[in-house]
């Protein structure tokens, strides 16, 4: 079931606004969707690989420069498919578990 | 005071704590491992060092500027273990890791095992593949090398498709093991050296990464390289197959020697047993002094034969199991009970020629009993006592060793320790009967006591008729020293009469001159008169002249044989 949910919360993350891994990082931990960070950076890898984002260098007051994540216009399409499949199945969950 | 190492992660500096760096660096080499092959392994590992670096930078101020285990440990907490690095959608990952993740079994691949090889690890990899012990595999290639000769073509076809597992991660692969970090950290901890070469690899590894595609070709260099590591690795095994056989040879050499010394001195039929044959003891008895002197010169012997015999035992030891060590001193100790050995043969040498210093002899006179009627005195040797001795060559002197279960009708035959032969020679008597006398002599630590020896031989002779039979053999029985003992007897032939030498006195007669210096064996058979001038053949064929042709004849042949021909014709002519 947490298959690729993650992404569609990332990808939802930086529709918003542009983030760097710790951000992203800061927001999944408070939502308890990723519990080691790891993870994060192969899945970012492999959304960037598919074009669905990009991202650029931006220099940091407190250490080396950043990599600040933003969808591509292939990524908002994708968002956009991914949010009604997501909204038909939460529809049909909520539909099947509060029938009886 | 821990020593700190500076280290850039992610473009910044940490000073590191020694131990603190070396489980940060085996947690991200675990991870590189887990991306071994990812198109994108070397972005992602620098994202993860950047935001490593992060962490890091969190947890410094201005008090605490040195990164420590502890920070270590809880970076690696936060960021998981390379499991956890494993995104499920990637295809990439699919194929290698999804079943080790959801499985409880983990998939094995066949690798070419670097740690436990012989030639190229092909053996100890398809072992460890197939969970078998790499020695039937090898014994497997080496019996189908003997019987069809198709070992090595199989060999090398399989080392070069056979991939050489060259990190930690493939080195557990090949064994079925699970990729984590606990399962790298105990491996990389079984051998440092492994380690090492590991972080070797690493480094050719991330500089060739483009050239990885053409695996075929690495695979082919990977093998040539080797070769000329299996090279030495054999001549090194041969060399220390060499040496297992040669400790065998020493081995046995030197246990054989201790077996064959020890049973020599204390077994049953040893010099020193009280048990087994007693002939053998009670000689060397007779030989020896005293107690105490056999004691000095057996312990002697010991040292002086079972040191070396020692020797050789341990070092086929040594050579046959290398965990064997011994002690610098060993040599020298050694040697040391060696030259002991020496010291105490010498020790009991010099007790025995003491005890052999002086030497003494005494004439005793016979009475033959023969009628005066005898003109013919046939001589003869007792020899059907000793029929069962036939001695080829002389032990000790002209002395013969008694050997048990004989006979002897005038001796104690179960107490004789030591047979001697006798001799007699004819001389001129000087009045007209026949004289036997017989001349003893030994050696001892004084006259007295060589005397004393000399008395101690024991011999018989009869007269039956007009023969005069001698015993070949005196004896020396349990009790008496053996001391150099001899006996020679002497017959005296009065002028006129004459001696029959019979051709069983061949074992007694010794030296009789004669006035054709004939020799010994010449005269049996033969009967010889006494004459002025000495004993005379009055049975012989040839006579006078045919003598003196043949000392002719002799002298002749006893020229040079570089004398020229010529010189030798004229020689004859003149």
């Amino acid at each position: 079931m947490r298959k690729g949910v993650l992404e569609f919360v990332i990808l939802q993350l930086l529709s918003q606004k542009e983030m760097y891994p710790s951000d992203i990082i800061g927001e999944l931990k408070e939502s308890k969707l990723i519990v080691v960070e790891g993870t994060l950076y192969p899945l970012l890898t492999r959304l960037k690989n598919a074009g669905l984002l990009h991202y650029r260098w931006e220099e940091s007051k407190s250490g080396p420069p950043r990599k600040y994540y933003k969808l591509t216009e292939l990524g908002e399409q994708f968002l956009n498919e991914l949010s009604q499949t997501w909204n038909e199945l939460v529809h049909a969950v909520k539909q099947t578990t509060t029938k009886d | 005071m821990n020593k700190t190492i500076n280290v850039n992660i992610g473009g910044r500096i940490f000073s590191i704590e020694e131990d603190a760096y070396a489980k940060l660096e085996k947690y991200l080499r675990a991870i590189r491992n887990s991306f071994e092959g990812h198109q994108s392994a070397d972005e992602i590992i620098s994202d993860i060092e950047l935001r490593i670096s992060e962490l890091f930078a969190e947890r410094i101020s201005e008090s605490k500027q040195v990164i420590i285990l502890f920070d270590v440990d809880a970076v690696i907490g936060i960021m998981g273990s390379p499991e956890d690095y494993i995104d499920p959608e990637d295809d990439e990952f699919e194929e290698e890791f999804t079943h080790k993740r959801t499985g409880r079994t983990y998939e094995k691949r066949v690798f070419r095992d670097p740690d436990d090889k012989l030639l190229f690890g092909v053996c100890s990899g398809l072992s460890a593949y197939l969970g078998w012990d790499p020695l039937v595999l090898r014994a497997i290639f080496v019996i189908s090398t003997l019987a069809w000769g198709v070992g090595p073509i199989i060999y090398i076809i399989l080392a070069l498709i056979i991939p050489k597992a060259k990190t930690t991660a493939e080195k557990l692969q090949m064994r079925g093991e699970p990729v984590t970090v606990d399962n790298i950290s105990k491996k990389v901890n079984e051998s440092f050296s492994g380690m090492k070469e590991d972080i070797k690899d690493f480094g050719n590894r991330n500089k060739f990464s483009g050239e990885r595609a053409n695996s075929a070709g690495k695979q082919i260099g990977d093998v040539i390289s080797d070769f000329f590591d299996a090279l030495g690795r054999v001549l090194k095994v041969l060399i220390v197959v060499l040496a297992k056989i040669f400790g065998v040879v020493l081995f046995m050499a030197g246990l054989l020697g201790l077996v064959a010394l020890i049973t020599s001195l204390f077994g049953m039929d040893s010099f020193l047993s009280s048990t087994g044959s007693r002939e053998v003891s009670e000689f060397v008895n007779s030989t020896l002094t005293d107690p105490s002197n056999r004691n000095l010169f057996f312990s002697g012997i010991a040292l002086v034969l079972g040191i070396p015999a020692l020797s050789l035992l341990l070092l086929g030891i040594r050579l046959l199991f290398r965990q064997v060590r011994y002690t610098g001193y060993l040599p020298i100790i050694l040697l040391i009970f060696w030259f002991v050995g020496i010291g105490l043969l010498a020790a009991g040498g010099a007790h025995l020629v003491k005890d052999r210093r002086a030497q003494a002899e005494f004439t005793e006179s016979l009475k033959p009993n023969l009628a005066a009627s005898v003109d013919t005195l046939v001589l003869d040797a007792e020899s059907s006592e000793f029929s069962r001795f036939r001695f080829s060559g002389d032990f000790m002197d002209g002395s013969v060793f008694f050997e048990g279960g004989v006979t002897i009708p005038w001796a104690d035959s179960t107490n004789v320790v030591y047979v001697g032969k006798n001799r007699i020679t004819i001389k001129q008597a000087a009045g007209d009967q026949f004289l036997l006398e017989v001349e003893k002599s030994a050696r001892g630590s004084s006259q007295k006591d060589a005397i004393r020896n000399a008395r101690q031989m024991k011999s018989n002779w009869s007269i039956a008729g007009d023969s005069l039979r001698l015993s070949p053999y005196f004896v020396l029985e349990t009790g008496s020293k053996i001391r150099g003992q001899e006996a020679r007897y002497h017959l005296f032939v009065p002028i006129g009469k004459a001696v029959h030498l019979a051709p069983g006195s061949e074992d007694i007669i010794y030296n009789i001159p004669n006035v054709t210096n004939t020799y010994d064996w010449d005269m049996l058979g033969k009967t010889w008169l006494m004459t002025e001038n000495g004993l005379k053949c009055t049975t012989c064929q040839y006579e006078g002249k045919a003598d003196e042709e043949d000392e002719i004849d002799t002298r002749e042949e006893y020229q040079p044989d570089n004398y020229p021909e010529e010189y030798e014709e004229e020689n004859e002519v003149i």
